[in-house]
């Protein structure tokens, strides 16, 4: 049970990343009395939390903290914005808390930008320096009605595994840049944007090139129906291969590991009320020669000769979806604003997931390997998800706090008396796990 | 003109069924013919897959002996040689084939049921491993332990050694000298032919020099540490010149009629004692008795057998063979890393990668406090082979709790140790002729009752006891008293002292050792 939870936690956690966009409050009303603003934000999503024994043996959270100033001066808007973006995780397993796996992936970069009004243009050209270098050009052109943008970019991003295990210690490092193409229209109605998304390796260390290449490409359309109706589609497939080299030989190939969503939704907006109805789906896949070496780097894997082989990661999910959301103001005044909502996602979903282990059976000759089947259709059904949204809005500034929770469900248990505590396993030590909460703390003022 | 044309003519006709004679006679076939490779690869090629299968299938699969199982796996492993020894009929050095066939001959001794059954049933695998197939080590260091508990009397089912010793000689050994044999011929021609094993449908493994090297090594350890189990005559008889004495042991019955929990009390002064029997009391009984047995009969065979505990016949061979081998196994390892260190391939598909060898090199010198300073001057893995073939070969001195000794290990192995009753220390059995198994006290403990009175049940009766300030039970067990350790001076000694020796030097395998360093190195 505590591994399903696990897994219907973190499947929820790519939710979580992408809510916030779709979530994304009105833009403060621009006054032209105010040339400068400065703003903060906060934010922290609780992907996944277990408590065994006083301590947190597996987690996975991420935290992004922005502090940014902009200035405007005559046509120009100059802008500078601190990043600092974490995301952290760590895995072992109860009965080894002292063998541990730990993800460390930051992002620290300080963002310069100006961007220069010409007439029906916008060009915004920025460079970030720091821990995460990158570059990349804004231009936007606008026509009585229409809105047409175009977006480059590219930053350096990073990410580190270390790992104890069996007193062996190690550093596995990741490096990549990262590049955003994208075009957009916006009208009234319309706005419809499409973005290119790749990754490409970087060099890591002197002993590991753990080289990444993906490729992304979305979309996202919404479509004004009437001034209460809206419809939105968004897709995106993207698709990973990995090189994976410790001291010049292969320790792992990641093979066309893929991933395809499409998200639809309508929306009808009411003075007070809003719902949506809409269907989200996931499909994924990756390539059967896919493996990873578990252990390369050190002696044990003479004797060991372990290989991991991921043969196949079928994942299906279809999630037709209804959220209500109440809103204290139909449009954001002054003062204090809040809004309530509550979604139920159901979930059609088949996993298909084979993942093969290699053993000795006569060193060094006679090997075979183990199969492991794994799916999780049997236990879980759904999530709610209850989004909170509070401000204080003042003519200069505003303080904005959104809380998010996802909830997993599985309709048979809660008809169904548990024969044992959930809370206490076999050994006696009592666990407990959450997870799927985010929140975010917003503050900009103008002056 | 026709008296000189008939000559001519003779002559070319001579000439010409000359040719024709030769044409005949002549051999069109070259004096040794072409091996067919192609041919002999496929053969061996599908005994190599066969075996992995079959090695793959039985597991940990232990069939019982005579079973149908156990007559099919003998099959299977006979139709998988039938197809390695075609091949190596077509074409003699095929290394895929001689590797086949040596590691089939590992895989039935791992297999033969009838071996570990007597191997276990004789004592000689107590606490070892059973089996040899990633054991092979192992099954080395704990080699010396199994001749040890046949002097100690550690067995608990009897099992004439002298059969197993017999059948280690007769049929395992010469399949591990069959095995290395084969390995031999694999590794001349691994590296000038490409052998690869395919991993379960997944991928394809190189085999190099290397990793038959390894195996050599491991193979070389099973061979030594078999050749130790047959290099002494442990067989015990009993005195008319039979195996009676393991009819008397299976013949041992649990007592009938005892009673368990408490049985007996009895109070002195304001004391209470209960006697108390556990419910393996009977079991112990049995096990107690025939250890008594087994040690009246090895006493026996210390005294009187003229090769009880001495090498046999060919026991020295079979040391030397077994120092021959451990010598091997310590050069395999060197020459295994070696090949490893200097290949230039691609190490993609490699089981035993430079990089392993560098991995496992880059854990030396050992630096822990406990490691002993022989050890930490290690630099890498040859560096331990070289060390234990000096060790071997030489006497060498070592530095333990801080005292100076040395070892001339070759010693036992050319002989030094002819009859291992020169070598136990003194000791003073009891008289055969009476009863070594006597009921003892194993553990007391004691409580203070409430009311100054106590309630139990001895024998189904409730009893009630009052006017008692404490109660001590006693837990009874069988203890086997065969006898104490003395001194060299013939005086009794405790029994957690370390004993005397009437040689510390084990006849030059511990030069220079004295009782004053043994109880230093003791601690």
């Amino acid at each position: 049970m505590a591994k399903e939870k696990l897994f219907a936690y973190l499947a929820l956690g790519a939710y979580l990343t992408v809510c916030p966009f779709l979530l994304q409050g009105v833009a403060s009303d621009s006054n032209s009395r105010y040339t400068q603003k400065a703003y903060s934000s906060y934010e922290i999503i609780d992907f996944y939390h277990l408590n065994y024994a006083s301590s947190y043996p597996q987690y996975l959270i991420s935290s992004d903290y922005k502090l940014g100033w902009e200035h405007q001066i005559a046509n120009k808007v100059v802008k500078a914005e601190y990043q600092n973006h974490l995301y952290k995780g760590k895995y072992s397993q109860t009965d080894h808390l002292k063998d541990t796996i730990e993800l460390y992936a930051p992002h620290e970069s300080m963002l310069l930008s100006c961007g220069w009004n010409l007439k029906q243009f916008f060009l915004q050209p920025h460079i970030r320096v720091g821990e995460n270098m990158g570059g990349g050009l804004a231009a936007k052109y606008y026509t009585t009605n229409i809105v047409y943008s175009g977006n480059v970019s590219s930053k350096e991003d990073k990410a580190d595994i270390n790992y104890s295990i069996r007193d062996e210690d190690g550093n596995i490092p990741f490096s990549w840049l990262k590049t955003d193409a994208s075009i957009g229209i916006l009208s009234s109605r319309l706005n419809a944007n499409i973005k290119l998304t790749s990754l490409s390796p970087v060099t890591c260390d002197s002993l590991f090139d753990n080289n990444i290449h993906s490729s992304s490409i979305g979309a996202d359309i919404s479509y004004n129906i009437n001034k209460d109706l809206q419809i939105s589609i968004q897709s995106s497939y993207t698709d990973i291969d990995a090189d994976l080299m410790y001291k010049k030989q292969q320790y792992g190939d990641i093979q066309n590991f893929r991933v395809l969503s499409i998200n639809t939704s309508l929306q009808k907006t009411l003075p007070h009320f809003s719902y949506q109805i809409g269907a989200d789906s996931y499909f994924g896949g990756i390539g059967s020669d896919t493996y990873l070496d578990i252990w390369p780097f050190t002696y044990l894997d003479t004797f060991l000769a372990h290989r991991t082989r991921i043969k196949q990661l079928g994942i299906q999910a279809i999630s037709p979806k209804l959220e209500l959301i109440y809103t204290f103001s139909a449009k954001p005044i002054d003062g204090f604003n809040f809004s309530l909502g509550i979604g139920y996602h159901h979930l059609f979903h088949k996993e298909d997931v084979i993942i093969r282990n290699r053993k000795v059976v006569l060193y060094p000759f006679i090997f075979t390997y183990d199969t492991n089947h794994y799916n999780w259709q049997d236990d879980i059904n759904g999530y709610f998800n209850i989004p909170l949204q509070a401000s204080y809005r003042k003519e200069a500034g505003m303080l904005e706090i959104k809380l998010q929770q996802l909830a997993p469900i599985k309709w048979s248990d809660l008809f169904t008396k548990p024969t044992t505590s959930t809370g206490e396993p076999s050994d006696g030590v009592k666990q407990h796990q959450w997870g799927g909460l985010s929140c975010q703390i917003n503050l900009s003022f103008q002056f | 003109m026709k008296p000189r044309f008939t000559p001519i003519l003779v002559a070319v006709l001579f000439v010409t069924a000359f040719l024709l004679v030769s044409c005949f006679d002549s051999n069109t076939e070259p004096e040794n013919p072409p091996t067919d490779v192609s041919a002999a690869n496929v053969l061996a090629r599908e005994g190599m897959t066969i075996l992995n299968q079959t090695i793959i299938d039985l597991g940990n699969n232990q069939p019982d002996i005579n079973s149908s199982e156990d007559l099919m796996q003998q099959t299977t492993f006979d139709s998988i040689e039938s197809k390695f020894t075609a091949a190596l009929a077509v074409d003699a050095n095929n290394p895929m084939a001689n590797l086949g066939m040596s590691i089939l001959s590992i895989v039935e001794i791992n297999y033969d049921n009838e071996l570990w059954t007597m191997l276990d049933d004789a004592g000689l695998i107590n606490n070892s491993p059973r089996r040899i197939i990633n054991n092979q080590f192992q099954f080395l260091a704990s080699a010396p332990l199994c001749v040890v508990n046949q002097i100690k009397g550690a067995k608990t089912d009897p099992m004439s050694i002298m059969r197993v010793q017999n059948f280690i000689r007769n049929n395992v050994l010469p399949k591990l000298d069959n095995a290395i044999t084969r390995l031999d011929k694999a590794v001349a021609m691994a590296d000038s032919t490409s052998l690869m094993i395919e991993v379960d449908n997944e991928e394809m493994v190189e085999i190099d020099c290397g990793e038959i090297y390894a195996f050599r090594a491991a193979t070389n350890a099973v061979k030594a540490a078999f050749n130790f189990m047959v290099a002494y005559d442990m067989d015990m008889t009993d005195p008319n010149g039979g195996y009676s004495w393991q009819d008397d042991i299976q013949n041992i019955e649990e007592p009938q009629g005892y009673s368990y929990g408490i049985y007996d009390h009895h109070i002195d002064g304001t004391i209470l004692y209960l006697e108390y029997r556990d419910d393996w009391y009977a079991e112990s009984y049995v096990q107690s008795h025939s250890m008594e047995i087994m040690m009246k009969t090895m006493k026996w065979n210390l005294d009187n057998s003229a090769t009880f505990g001495k090498l046999t016949s060919t026991g020295v061979a079979s040391l030397n063979a077994a120092k021959a081998a451990i010598l091997s196994a310590a050069a395999d390892v060197k020459l295994g890393t070696n090949s490893i260190l200097a290949e230039t391939d691609d190490q993609t598909n490699d089981i035993i990668k430079i990089e392993n060898i560098n991995s496992i090199n880059a854990e030396f010198p050992f630096t822990d406090d406990d490691t002993p300073a022989f050890a930490q001057t290690w630099q890498n893995v040859n560096d331990i082979s070289d060390w234990l073939t000096t060790v071997m070969n030489s006497t060498y001195a070592l530095t333990l709790n801080g005292v100076d000794f040395s070892v001339n290990v070759g010693a036992f192995f050319n002989g030094a140790i002819l009859d291992i009753e020169d070598y136990i220390p003194f000791l003073q059995w009891n008289d055969p002729a009476i009863d070594w198994v006597e009921d003892s006290i194993d553990y007391e403990h004691g409580w203070t009752p409430y009311n100054n009175s106590y309630s139990f049940y001895e024998n189904g009766v409730y009893i009630t006891v009052n006017n008692i300030s404490y109660v001590r039970r006693r837990d009874h067990d069988f203890d086997l008293n065969w006898g104490n350790d003395l001194d060299d001076q013939g005086n009794v000694i405790y029994e957690y002292d370390v004993p005397y020796f009437p040689d510390y030097t084990f006849n030059g395998v511990l030069p220079g050792m004295t009782r004053a360093k043994m109880l230093l190195l003791h601690g």
